[in-house]
């Protein structure tokens, strides 16, 4: 048996308009930046340049550092109360670049996810975690609304400049992904997502035939953090031999 | 000046620190390609299953979390599957939390005398909100089957399969739902052309 034609399809044109307008119904960036910010999953970030790297190599590089070791012991002190803890602690560590200083800590409610990021008012960054062990999440906390933001944080505008030249390159527009990080760099001078711009850059330089470029990029960065969490996938862009000093 | 104690890379404490993040952390990747495949679509079905916006957020997010507890479990190729299933617990318990089944046919009343139609349905948002009140007037067995089908496409069989019921019974309340959609379409439309009234 056959099943019949959707209505979205055949339908009158009356239901179709109904129908499609539910088709188009999309989750919104900001949604999406407080849910996955919630569930400490840095989607825009983790989800393309730094999740196949950042794993082992980002915390093996914060092991290798006083500052960092106190961001992977919290990691590993939540990793045994709860996994969705420590996914935050992951969150975070996707988050904060290896050269900045960690953010001043925040007291987590006890028992709760990290508030989102990103809720509400476009404004409110990623919250550090505190080194407390958070009891494991039974009910997702509800994503905060209130727009309570200090005027400096930058964050969340980085991360939706950074979201949208990933995006422009994931769609193949090398240009318009280096226009969007060009305006990135002029508009944060201090930029906690630079450890980011520089592999999209690197990413884009290389997709749109400035490989040369690229090359010497991707080296000043791995000069600079040779261990970093980006080092293994700057040097499977730029063909960089591990444990070779770039030239 | 204190001199900064770094710890030994190779040193056993270390490579234990290091098996620990690897394996928090693959958890977390994983977790991470689930929201990334699969939000804008969980997001989707949760509103069109009946979860009021300011809710949906907070939904979405109860999905996932879920299914983080059972990432084990979830077999490779199923995770779509996985998420309808728990989607559809979710929006069911967010309604039944919200009186929403119980109010929702005389909301929908109210809504056809009173309410005026927008022109021409001229903004998306105005659409979906006229969806959302038409499938807010379906009970919950036909609502579920005609969301599934229709708007997320999925066939008679996968229907049946997720919803754990024979292909006869879904084909059956498939039929009724549509019926019901478009008597509600219908409704609407009449009103919309004889002034929007």
């Amino acid at each position: 048996m056959t099943d019949p034609k959707r209505l979205i399809d055949e339908g009158s044109a009356f239901e179709r308009e109904l129908l499609r307008a539910g088709r188009k119904d999309a989750v919104s960036q900001r949604s999406a930046l407080a849910i996955t910010a919630a569930l400490g999953v840095a989607a825009p970030i983790a989800a393309t340049s730094a999740l196949g790297t950042a794993g082992t190599a980002g915390t093996a590089s914060a092991a290798a550092s006083g500052g960092k070791l106190v961001t992977v012991k919290t990691a590993l002190a939540i990793a045994g109360a709860g996994a969705m803890g420590a996914l935050t602690v992951w969150g975070v560590i996707q988050l904060v670049p290896t050269d900045a200083p960690p953010p001043a800590p925040r007291v987590e409610t006890k028992g709760k996810l990290t508030a989102p990021a990103f809720a509400g008012a476009k404004t409110e960054p990623v919250a550090p975690v505190e080194t407390a062990q958070p009891e494991p999440a039974k009910a997702p906390a509800p994503i905060a609304r209130a727009p309570v933001a200090a005027k400096t944080d930058t964050l969340p505008l980085e991360f939706e400049t950074i979201d949208g030249a990933r995006s422009a390159l994931a769609r193949g527009d090398a240009q318009g992904a280096l226009a969007l990080l060009d305006r990135y760099a002029k508009r944060f001078p201090k930029p906690r997502l630079g450890a980011e711009a520089t592999v999209l850059r690197i990413e884009a330089l290389a997709a749109s035939g400035r490989r040369d470029e690229a090359v010497r990029l991707g080296k000043a960065l791995l000069t600079r953090e040779p261990r970093g969490p980006y080092a293994r996938r700057v040097r499977s862009l730029i063909g960089a031999e591990k444990g070779k000093p770039p030239r | 000046m204190n001199k900064a104690k770094k710890p030994d890379p190779d040193s056993d404490e270390s490579a234990g620190v290091r098996a620990e993040v690897s394996r928090v952390t693959k958890t977390a990747v994983t977790l991470a390609k689930l929201v990334s495949d699969h939000l804008p679509f969980v997001w989707r079905l949760l509103r069109r299953c009946g979860v009021p916006p300011a809710e949906v957020d907070d939904a979405a997010q109860r999905v996932f979390l879920i299914a983080n507890e059972k990432l084990a479990s979830i077999r490779p190729g199923s995770e779509r599957s996985f998420l309808i299933a728990v989607a559809m617990r979710v929006a069911s318990h967010a309604r039944r939390a919200n009186q929403r089944r119980e109010a929702a046919h005389q909301r929908f009343s109210e809504y056809q005398a009173a309410c005026p139609v927008p022109d021409g349905l001229a903004h998306l948002a105005e659409a979906r909100d006229l969806l959302d009140r038409v499938l807010d007037g379906m009970p919950d067995d036909l609502r579920s089957v005609f969301v599934l089908f229709e708007l997320e496409q999925l066939t008679i069989s996968e229907v049946a399969e997720l919803l754990e019921l024979p292909r006869g019974t879904v084909a059956t309340r498939l039929r009724r739902a549509r019926m019901a959609f478009q008597v509600a379409a219908k409704s609407i439309e009449a009103r919309t052309e004889g002034g929007g009234q």
